[in-house]
Formats: structure tokens, sequence, C-alpha cells
């Protein structure tokens, strides 16, 4: 449980530093996707564990199905956008 | 302090600040990406809060920030790209 939890909250510090650190818009869509696709879902696992099956366990596994595809479809729209602007 | 309390320290501060300070500078799309990592960034911080916290009734707020941060930032994406 500390493991996965532990290795959710560090993807997202990454993430979130690699978006400072990122110039362009397009750049920095790279680092929306790894929160919400790898971060979010580690530690709702690491909660589910350490919580055992519950009904909330479950609401719980649902913010993170939610999350899941909500990043890659949300970077290429936002990509789409960046790139006709940019054209 | 918990752990889990800890890890959503860490979260709000370490991860969740730089989002916000994304979503404050630049251009519109740039201020978009930076609202969409911030979203993207309270979910997790919820989720852990609200298991630090031991209250697992407030989970349904992540869960609807989820869906409504999702929505929208595709009617934001919307109106930018309309934009001349």
């Amino acid at each position: 449980m500390t493991v996965l939890i532990g290795a959710g909250v560090l993807v997202c510090l990454l993430s979130a530093a690699g978006a400072v650190r990122a110039r362009t818009v397009l750049d920095r869509l790279h680092f929306l996707t790894p929160v919400t696709s790898v971060g979010t879902p580690l530690i709702a696992i690491g909660l589910a564990v350490h919580a055992g099956w519950h009904l909330a366990t479950a609401l719980l596994l649902l913010c993170a199905a939610v999350m899941l595809p909500a990043g890659p479809v949300l970077a290429s729209a936002t990509g789409r956008v960046a790139h006709r602007a940019t054209r | 302090m918990t752990l889990l309390l800890g890890a959503g320290l860490v979260l709000l501060v370490g991860a969740l600040a730089p989002a916000v300070y994304l979503g404050l500078r630049g251009d519109a799309l740039e201020r978009l990406v930076g609202l969409q990592l911030s979203g993207a960034l309270l979910v997790p911080t919820m989720l852990v809060l609200t298991y630090g916290y031991d209250q697992t009734s407030y989970l349904i707020v992540p869960l609807v920030l989820a869906v409504l941060s999702f929505a929208g930032v595709l009617v934001f994406l919307r109106l930018l790209g309309n934009r001349p």
C-alpha cells in the first residue's frame, strides 16, 4: 500500500515538475497524461489495498476509471487546438 | 500526522501549487493546460485526503470533479478552437 501510494505521489510530483520546466504547450501536454493514467490509478489501487473491499472502494476505483481515459483524450484534443494555433 | 495526510500535503504543496502557477501565466492555451493539470492533480489529492481523514463519504467529491473537469476542459477547448 505504501509503495503504491508513494509511487503514485512520485509520478504526480515529477509530472508537475516536468510541466513547469517545459517551454511550449505541446511539450507541457506530455506531462498531463502520466498523472491521469499512471499516478491516479496507482494511488487508487494503493488506497483500495489499504481499505479493503467496500462500497467506497468501488467508488474509489470508479474515480480512477473515469480519470484513466480522460487524460489522453484531453491531451490529444488540446494538442490539436495548439497545433492549429501555431500553424 | 498519518502517512496518508502527509502524502496529501506533499501532493498539495509539491504538485498542485506548480500546476496552479502554470494556470496563472502565459496565453490562454497555456493557462488551460495548467487548469487541466490542476484538475488532474486535485483528484488524487482529494482521494488521499479522504482516506487520511477516514471520511469515505467524501469520495463523491473527487468523482464529480473528475467528470466535471473533463467536460469543462472540452468546453474551453471548443471555445478556444473557434477563436479567429
